[in-house]
């Protein structure tokens, strides 16, 4: 009887050991498989509109706030995209120009996808932006999941005031998130598709982002390659390599 | 002796009347050109005018110098408290009216596409004091506080929305959160201003609130009475009380510089245009009164032999330029007149339903004015630029010794 007590104890405690997580503990495990300090990855992006759909293939760097895209499908080719901290250039191969992409631009549609700039150039950590709260448990497409309410915090400029993400409780992913404005109306929803064991740490290589404004319409931006801490060429985040 | 000249010169002009005629149209359609462009132009002008201040701007108005310098900033970074000037300004006998409004930049959806739009929080019962934009309204005018939205026609052409259809607006707010907002079409817009067909209005209460803008807005509009500039000065003056560096008061005419600009440029165009219909013209005379003198050398030479003076057969010459330059001044400016009746009374639609484009704030039926200093003036400058014309031929002619003329 005794030992009978003791195993249901064990596994009360076992059972109960995922919902002792707080928020910020999950938000930190998520952030430790999705940030990395340097990477290199070749990327493809389809655009869904209607009936419309195109593809665009991209190679990328990254390095801390900075990132560099360069476009490799025939229609973009040379076209490319520097993120230099705040900043957004794009350079344009056959007019030779340099565009800063400032004000009501940067909520526009990053190549026509769903996915404005602004949410591409969002580097920061969400547990330094949002207060998190550990909503419940869920189970998403089979797998059981952490579900957190993330509301801006006060006096921080965020894009999205309210967000909700569903965390895989295995992979240590967001596989889905809902994006809201602030009257509460969902503007976006991404999910992932695929997540990839990569150099010791799970990443969601296949990501799939519905404008929820938008009948029809989705971006699935998929990973091919991904190489995690790369020896980054000096002079590679700057606006002369953009031209060159 | 003025009365024979007289005689002799319409004689003449009546032996060469295919030419005399050809001169006279010619002159008479540059006349006419000058008379219809000007009142085309001062009609839209005066139209535009007239839009900008009843749909846009009112006619003065109180804004961050940051909008005026930069049209197309729709930021939310420039925004004022408008109750600090209400109660100063409410005091100034000039200011007949005033309204606030807030504008920024947005999106609207209708579940299929969506379209970028230049969103207007306006009272919905101070805007009709200053803005005639109900005059133009289908549908129902907004009410405080609620979750309406009047969308002006191309927009609604555009999304194919009509009344009572519910769109959602996404917009920023002052902290740049996506904010969307659900809202009910009440009325659709169709001005004469393309600008306006192309926002959308809302509550500002609502809008303020949605934006998390506590009584802020970007503009204060007024109507004023008497001397537009001493209400423009007496309205500065409030402005500088505040010691507000980020404000100023601008008259409709500084608000819409653009346009200001373009107006001038249009005139400059129309004045060029006007100086070489005259130039025609008086090419024209010159060349009837030069064939003239030259198919007359016999007779000149005869009249001076029967002792008619230089100075006389010169007036013969003169009188028949102020003939032409008379009858065809006159016929100018009654087809003119004939013309301009129809565009002042009924206007014309060259357009359609499109915009003129280039930002200019007309669209559908343009309509001419009265300018009679143009047409007197035209008239005068025919016949006098006729007269001046014939001078140096008339003089040429005369001069010739009577011997050598009658042997040619």
């Amino acid at each position: 009887m005794k030992r009978l007590v003791l195993l249901m104890l064990l596994l009360v405690c076992n059972s109960g050991s995922a919902i002792a997580e707080t928020a910020e503990q999950i938000m930190k495990m998520v952030e430790a498989n999705v940030y990395y300090g340097e990477a290199y990855m070749e990327s493809d992006m389809t655009i869904r509109s209607g009936r419309r759909e195109m593809t665009k293939t991209m190679s990328i760097w990254v390095q801390g706030q900075n990132a560099l895209a360069e476009f490799t499908n025939p229609a973009d080719r040379g076209t490319k995209y520097l993120k230099l901290e705040d900043e957004m250039w794009i350079f344009f191969p056959d007019a030779e120009d340099l565009v800063l992409i400032s004000g009501h631009m940067l909520r526009q549609g990053f190549m026509g996808s769903d996915m404005s700039y602004e949410d591409m150039m969002t580097t920061e950590k969400l547990s330094e932006l949002y207060d998190l709260e550990l909503e419940s448990q869920e189970d998403l497409d089979g797998r059981p999941t952490w579900v957190i309410g993330a509301t801006a915090k006060e006096g921080v400029d965020v894009s999205y005031a309210i967000r909700k993400m569903w965390i895989d409780q295995e992979y240590h992913i967001s596989v889905r998130e809902e994006l809201y404005a602030v009257s509460g109306r969902l503007l976006k929803v991404s999910r992932v598709e695929e997540i990839d064991q990569i150099a010791g740490r799970n990443y969601p290589v296949t990501v799939v982002t519905e404008d929820a404004l938008r009948r029809d319409s989705s971006t699935t931006l998929r990973i091919l390659h991904i190489d995690f801490d790369i020896d980054v060429a000096d002079g590679l985040f700057s606006l002369e390599s953009l031209q060159r | 002796m003025a009365g024979i000249l007289t005689k002799l010169a319409f004689r003449n002009l009546w032996r060469q009347r295919r030419r005399t005629i050809l001169t006279c149209l010619a002159l008479a359609f540059g006349i006419y050109m000058v008379i219809i462009l000007d009142s085309f132009v001062g009609g839209m002008t005066e139209m535009a005018g007239r839009n900008i201040v009843q749909l846009q701007t009112g006619d003065v108005q109180i804004q961050a110098h940051a909008y005026v310098d930069d049209p197309t900033d729709r930021s939310l970074d420039h925004v004022f408290a408008y109750s600090d000037f209400t109660d100063d300004l409410r005091q100034l006998d000039q200011v007949s009216a005033m309204t606030p409004r807030l504008s920024f930049a947005a999106e609207l959806h209708n579940g299929m596409d969506d379209y970028h739009v230049r969103a207007m929080g306006v009272d919905p019962l101070t805007d009709p004091d200053v803005f005639t934009t109900q005059q133009y309204l289908a549908g129902q005018w907004l009410e405080p506080g609620q979750q309406q939205v009047v969308v002006g026609a191309r927009v609604a052409q555009l999304l194919d929305l009509t009344v009572s259809d519910y769109v959602i607006l996404l917009t920023r707010t002052a902290n740049n959160a996506f904010q969307a907002l659900d809202l009910e079409v009440v009325g659709i817009l169709d001005t004469p201003h393309p600008e306006v067909n192309l926002a959308v209005y809302v509550p500002l209460d609502m809008a303020q609130t949605s934006l998390g803008l506590d009584q802020a807005i970007t503009s204060l509009h007024m109507t004023v009475s008497g001397s537009a500039k001493s209400a423009y000065e007496a309205i500065s003056s409030v402005v500088e009380q505040q010691n507000s560096t980020a404000l100023g008061a601008y008259t409709w005419e500084q608000a819409a510089e653009d346009f200001m600009v373009m107006a001038q440029s249009s005139r400059a165009i129309h004045s060029m245009l006007l100086s070489m219909l005259i130039l025609i013209a008086i090419v024209g005379v010159v060349n009837a009164i030069l064939l003239g003198a030259m198919e007359r050398t016999r007779e000149i030479g005869v009249l001076k032999a029967m002792g008619m003076s230089e100075r006389e057969v010169t007036q013969e010459f003169v009188t028949e330029a102020f003939g032409i330059g008379f009858v065809g001044s006159a016929a100018g400016v009654l087809l003119a007149l004939l013309t301009n009746w129809f565009l002042v009374e009924y206007g014309i639609n060259p357009y359609g339903d499109m915009d003129l484009g280039a930002g200019i704030p007309l669209r559908g039926h343009l309509y001419g004015v009265w300018n009679w200093t143009i047409i007197a003036g035209a008239f005068m400058v025919g016949i006098l630029a006729s007269v001046l014309a014939g001078i140096v031929p008339a003089i040429r002619a005369a001069g010739k010794s009577p011997i050598w003329a009658l042997r040619q």
